[in-house]
């Protein structure tokens, strides 16, 4: 059996089955996409609510249980709540450009894997990142704003504070090692299938073939 | 979207239902997986519809549609995937000897597509579709010398893999 004898038939194929009627195809455009890009939108979506949520009840918290020193975390985490809000629209405009279905199917794979990668490799960074960051910050104000200090700040002994600096900085660096690779398999286990497979097709699409 | 864009929309996607049909086809690996390809070219066709501004043939258009969504969207495949085989000779005629054997080696063809890469998959269906190389390259976007290339490997390819089925290895 050669191809070209399955080309003779080619025109039959599907045809005897009874496709979707019109309401049916109608009902169709009402549903939500399946894709991956659509379904790591919704995702990311998600995690903007459940932010969102997590913070304004914390922040709240912060605002109606403490004053003083001890508000320095509730604006901590507003800071943070921004950066995370600059991440997102970071995120969301690169998912926003992975994909152009309607381009030649080389242009989009490419274009799909080069946006991908650059999202998983800004993932990792900033989720690695801002462990320490947080950490920092955080131990640093609880070490001046902690209510159960009974000593002044100003007056605290500074060799003290930059022993208590000093831990924590080894700390956060020795803890973010852990954090980096935990990353890097969870953002391999979520991704890293998708963009091997993507690469082994774009790499057939771009082998460049001549005629002998 | 205005409701005369989607009538127009639903009108153009019956009158070319056929190339969703066969590219669900080639790349769905059963009958629910085919559903869900199918709803999913549908939904992309009706999103892009909006910019579809008709600098290519609206078949062209659809054709990148939905090869860009089976092929990126395809989730991890099963080790040995043979697809399922479409009814290309209608029942009551499959009755004489001639027509089973037909049918026995176009089975055969089908599971040896089946094993084929999505690129080449892509360029067998487009083959089939009576395209012009110019044509499979303003869809695929790999250029007309490298397509003729990789469709005489395809067909030799799925020479070798018809026989060694035949001769069950």
């Amino acid at each position: 059996m050669e191809l070209d004898q399955l080309k003779e038939m080619w025109d039959d194929v599907g045809s005897k089955e009874k496709g979707p009627s019109a309401d049916e195809l109608q009902a169709l455009l009402q549903k939500k996409s399946k894709s991956p890009i659509a379904k790591m939108k919704r995702n990311l979506f998600m995690e903007l609510l459940f932010i969102l949520v997590l913070y304004v009840l914390t922040v709240a918290y912060y605002f109606l249980n403490f004053s003083g020193g001890m508000l320095s975390l509730a604006w901590m985490l507003i800071v943070i709540g921004v950066l995370y809000l600059l991440y997102y629209r970071q995120k969301r405009r690169l998912l926003n450009r992975m994909e152009c279905v309607s381009c030649e199917v080389k242009s989009n794979l490419s274009m799909q894997l080069r946006v991908l990668e650059k999202y998983v490799k800004f993932y990792m960074w900033v989720g690695t990142l801002l462990f320490p960051v947080v950490f920092i910050a955080s131990g640093v104000i609880v070490l001046l704003y902690s209510p159960d200090t009974t000593a002044d700040p100003v007056t605290r002994e500074r060799f003290f504070i930059w022993v208590f600096l000093a831990v924590m900085i080894v700390f956060a660096a020795v803890l973010t090692i852990p954090v980096y690779f935990l990353n890097k398999w969870y953002v391999r286990k979520l991704y890293g299938q998708h963009i091997e497979r993507l690469k082994k097709i774009v790499d057939e699409m771009n082998e460049d073939l001549v005629e002998r | 979207m205005t409701k005369t864009a989607e009538q127009d929309f639903l009108q153009l996607v019956n009158q070319n239902q056929g190339i969703i049909r066969k590219v669900c086809h080639l790349y769905g690996r059963n009958d629910a997986d085919k559903d869900d390809l199918y709803q999913e070219i549908i939904i992309q066709l009706w999103k892009s519809f909006g910019s579809f501004r008709g600098e290519a043939k609206f078949s062209t258009w659809m054709y990148r549609i939905a090869l860009n969504t089976a092929i990126s969207n395809l989730r991890k495949q099963a080790r040995k995937v043979v697809l399922s085989f479409p009814e290309f000779i209608p029942l009551e005629q499959a009755d004489s000897e001639e027509e089973k054997l037909k049918e026995e080696k176009l089975k055969e063809m089908y599971a040896a597509i089946s094993r084929l890469t999505e690129v080449e998959k892509a360029i067998v269906m487009l083959y089939l579709e009576d395209k012009s190389y110019d044509e499979m390259e303003e869809i695929l976007g790999i250029s007309s010398g490298t397509l003729r290339v990789k469709m005489n490997r395809v067909k030799e390819k799925l020479r070798s893999l018809t026989k060694a089925q035949a001769y069950g290895t």
